[in-house]
């Protein structure tokens, strides 16, 4: 009868360090789950920000094309006398793979969207934004990037370039 | 039979604070990773690219006559020759170095959006000369916004020769906390 008793508390025993044994392991696997979320969310983070970095470089790229690269071979340039007369051509549509482009120059900066003047071939350079041209996409992400814009100024029967710091908006499709 | 029992209840005190130990390390070892995080330091393309196109923008500082406007890149090597004791005066009368701190201070404050509200916090330029030698010698700070409580800081920088023969170079880093 004792030895009966005995076995029976040995195996309660038994059954009882099992069940811890799985209560811990289960722990430590919940634990382990919860780090790779955090180094796969980090991964992913890692991603996006390459792939950010892989379209803001397309995009000040977008300067050293003959249709918009200032004439004085400076880097990260545009010309804006270049750029108004391609201001409206849908066709640049079918060119870039953007869905819409357009250019903010410095005396557009901190001001409201409403506020823009727009730039047409009327009111160039006293102007802020230059609309180059927009499919009108859906659902769109637009990213951009800084370069400076130069243009050829007229003071005291001397041209100049002029430059100012502007801003190269793209906007990107987003597939749904 | 009262010996099989305090064997038993050793073994669960055993057990008990090799559990307690283990959570204690555990919960210490999570409160410092993820209590105090250091925000993100990273180069980014786009301070690069804004530092880039900085030093194309056109001031109001003409030198010698009117229209040689300088633009930033040339003020910052003016105000290096003018901190050499070459001092040197815009046409306006006014000193380089005061003249390209406030070009750039209007410059970075419009596109880069500082303020509670805004995208950024604070941002940080720094401009010195570095020569062949490892010297830093300092020719612009300054800041605008704080550095506090940044979700990350970004940073880019620029290299301008002083001149084509060598003879070391001006290193200009921009530093941004986020919102």
């Amino acid at each position: 009868m004792m030895v009966k008793n005995i076995d029976k508390k040995a195996q309660l025993r038994i059954q009882e360090m099992a069940f811890m044994l799985l209560a811990v392991f289960l722990f430590f696997v919940l634990i382990g789950l919860f780090a790779l979320s955090l180094v796969y969310t980090n991964i992913n983070d890692s991603a996006l920000k390459i792939a950010e970095e892989r379209t803001l470089s397309s995009l000040s790229s977008l300067s050293d094309t003959p249709e918009m690269s200032c004439t004085s071979s400076k880097s990260n340039c545009i010309d804006g006398d270049k750029l108004i007369n391609i201001v409206g051509k849908e066709i640049y549509g079918e060119f870039w793979p953007y869905s819409s482009l357009k250019v903010i120059k410095f005396s557009g900066f901190g001001k409201e969207n409403k506020d823009l003047i727009e730039c047409t071939r009327a009111n160039y350079p006293e102007c802020d934004v230059f609309y180059v041209y927009d499919k009108k996409a859906k659902n769109e992400r637009a990213i951009s990037t800084f370069i400076a814009m130069c243009r050829k100024e007229l003071e005291n029967d001397y041209t100049y370039d002029k430059c100012e710091l502007s801003k190269i908006i793209a906007g990107t499709k987003l597939e749904a | 039979m009262i010996k099989i029992n305090n064997r038993g209840q050793h073994e669960i005190v055993g057990f008990v604070l090799i559990v307690l130990i283990v959570s204690i390390v555990g919960v210490i070892f999570l409160s410092i990773s993820l209590g105090n995080p250091e925000p993100d330091k990273q180069n980014s393309i786009e301070i690069s690219n804004l530092l880039g196109a900085i030093m194309h923008h056109t001031t109001k500082c003409a030198i010698n006559f009117i229209p040689e406007y300088k633009n930033v890149q040339d003020l910052i090597r003016e105000c290096y020759k003018d901190k050499s004791g070459n001092l040197k005066e815009c046409v306006n009368g006014e000193k380089v170095c005061n003249n390209l701190k406030i070009e750039l201070k209007d410059i970075l404050d419009k596109s880069l959006d500082v303020g509670i509200d805004g995208i950024n916090k604070g941002y940080n330029i720094n401009i010195y000369f570095n020569s062949d030698d490892n010297n830093n010698e300092l020719i612009l700070n300054f800041y605008e916004g704080n550095f506090n409580n940044c979700s990350s800081i970004v940073g880019g920088g620029h290299s301008i020769p002083v001149s084509s023969f060598g003879f070391g170079i001006i290193e200009t880093e921009l530093k941004v906390c986020k919102n």
